[in-house]
């Protein structure tokens, strides 16, 4: 069952317009247009903070639309979507995926579910606490052995725990002058690997087809693997910091203050990523297995 | 994609160090800015998912989540903050 022919829709979703959740989408729709994908089935649900045109400034690529992620149900029940495949960068919290409003596990299924005449859907969840969505009703097949309609594939960048975004740079690898694409960038890793593997996918376990779950492997191995190589960078770069910043005179000493204030506390928290294991899942790895990239 | 242009530290000396190095780690985004009722600002910093600062051209911060409107010129590249991590050879092809 392909996922990249012009049955499939491919949604990113990301309840926050920051920087670093619009390059991953931005990358990850530069990989499916490498890959031929038609703009019209990429759909965009990003929350946009109130009175701001972040999202405007990054120029994403004309045709594609964009909604916030309160319309995520109604927009997708009304494309007759009969492949999905959701991407789920941004910020997750202990209910799932942080957006306006949050967006639970159960709800989610419940859209998928709906939708009419949907076969086959894949959620790929890049947002911290992804493990949330584990060990949801995912089965293709009912107690008398019938297969449910749509069946589903969940996989998370992580389980209980955070996910990292790292700053990569991809300016070294062979399809890179193809992908028009900044390659520098703070990268959720588990999604850029996932993503790379849509682009140029490699069969790993040598079944001679690209699987999604070829994909999964490549990056959960793939994630781990920077994970441990930049931890010994990143505590040396930590201890560094360490330091008192020299202020000056400023004209809003309060607005000042606050500033230093929460970089002092974002550098503390930045230390979560020389703690931070990530142990990527996949519910319904049959269905990952027939799923091709 | 969003136009971006290389400066250095040294346009920046009201930024505290930690700051500075916080933009280097991508965690925190830094964009030229236009603000026509306000045109002392030059930049707003972005960090975090509700909140952005407006700074002046050297700088220093003004305003938190500031009302005015913005148009967003550029992004701005620290080309002489290091960023704390690269990943240098992805070798999956």
């Amino acid at each position: 069952m392909k996922l990249l022919d012009s049955d499939t829709v491919w949604a990113f979703l990301s309840g926050s317009d920051e920087e670093r959740f619009l390059s991953d989408i931005l990358f990850g729709i530069k990989c499916l247009l490498y890959r031929n994908l038609p703009k019209e089935n990429i759909l965009l649900f990003i929350d946009q903070l109130d009175g701001s045109n972040f999202v405007a400034a990054y120029d994403f690529p004309k045709g594609i639309a964009i909604y916030s992620t309160a319309e995520l149900e109604a927009k997708l029940t009304a494309n007759s979507i009969k492949k999905l495949v959701i991407v789920v960068t941004g910020h997750g919290n202990l209910k799932g995926i942080s957006a306006s409003p949050d967006i639970q596990p159960y709800h989610l299924l419940s859209v998928i579910r709906k939708l009419p005449g949907a076969e086959a859907a894949l959620v790929v969840l890049g947002q911290c606490f992804a493990g949330t969505f584990n060990f949801l009703e995912a089965r293709s097949k009912d107690a008398d052995g019938k297969v449910i309609i749509p069946e589903i594939c969940f996989m998370g960048a992580t389980d209980l725990t955070y996910s990292v975004s790292v700053p990569v740079d991809l300016s070294k690898a062979p399809i890179a002058d193809q992908l028009e694409f900044p390659l520098q960038w703070n990268a959720n890793l588990f999604l850029m690997f996932f993503m790379l593997q849509v682009a140029a996918p490699i069969d790993f376990d040598g079944d001679d087809r690209f699987s999604v779950l070829d994909a999964y492997k490549a990056s959960g191995i793939g994630t781990n693997a920077e994970l441990l190589r930049i931890k010994r960078v990143a505590f040396m770069s930590l201890q560094q910091s360490i330091v008192d910043s020299t202020i000056s005179q400023f004209s809003q000493p309060a607005v000042a203050q606050q500033l230093i204030e929460r970089a002092r506390q974002d550098l503390d928290s930045a230390s979560n990523t020389i703690l931070t294991n990530q142990n990527p899942w996949i519910l319904h790895a049959n269905l990952a297995r027939k799923l091709e990239l | 994609m969003i136009p971006t242009v290389a400066l250095n530290r040294q346009c920046f000396s009201q930024l505290p160090d930690d700051v500075l190095r916080l933009i280097g780690m991508g965690q925190y985004t830094l964009y030229r800015v236009s603000v026509s009722e306000q045109p002392e600002i030059q930049y707003v910093l972005r960090t975090g998912q509700q909140e952005f600062f407006f700074l002046k051209e050297d700088g220093e911060p003004v305003s938190l989540n500031g009302s005015a409107d913005f148009d967003i010129q550029e992004k701005v590249n620290l080309e002489d903050v290091p960023i704390f991590s690269v990943v240098p050879n992805l070798n999956w092809f």
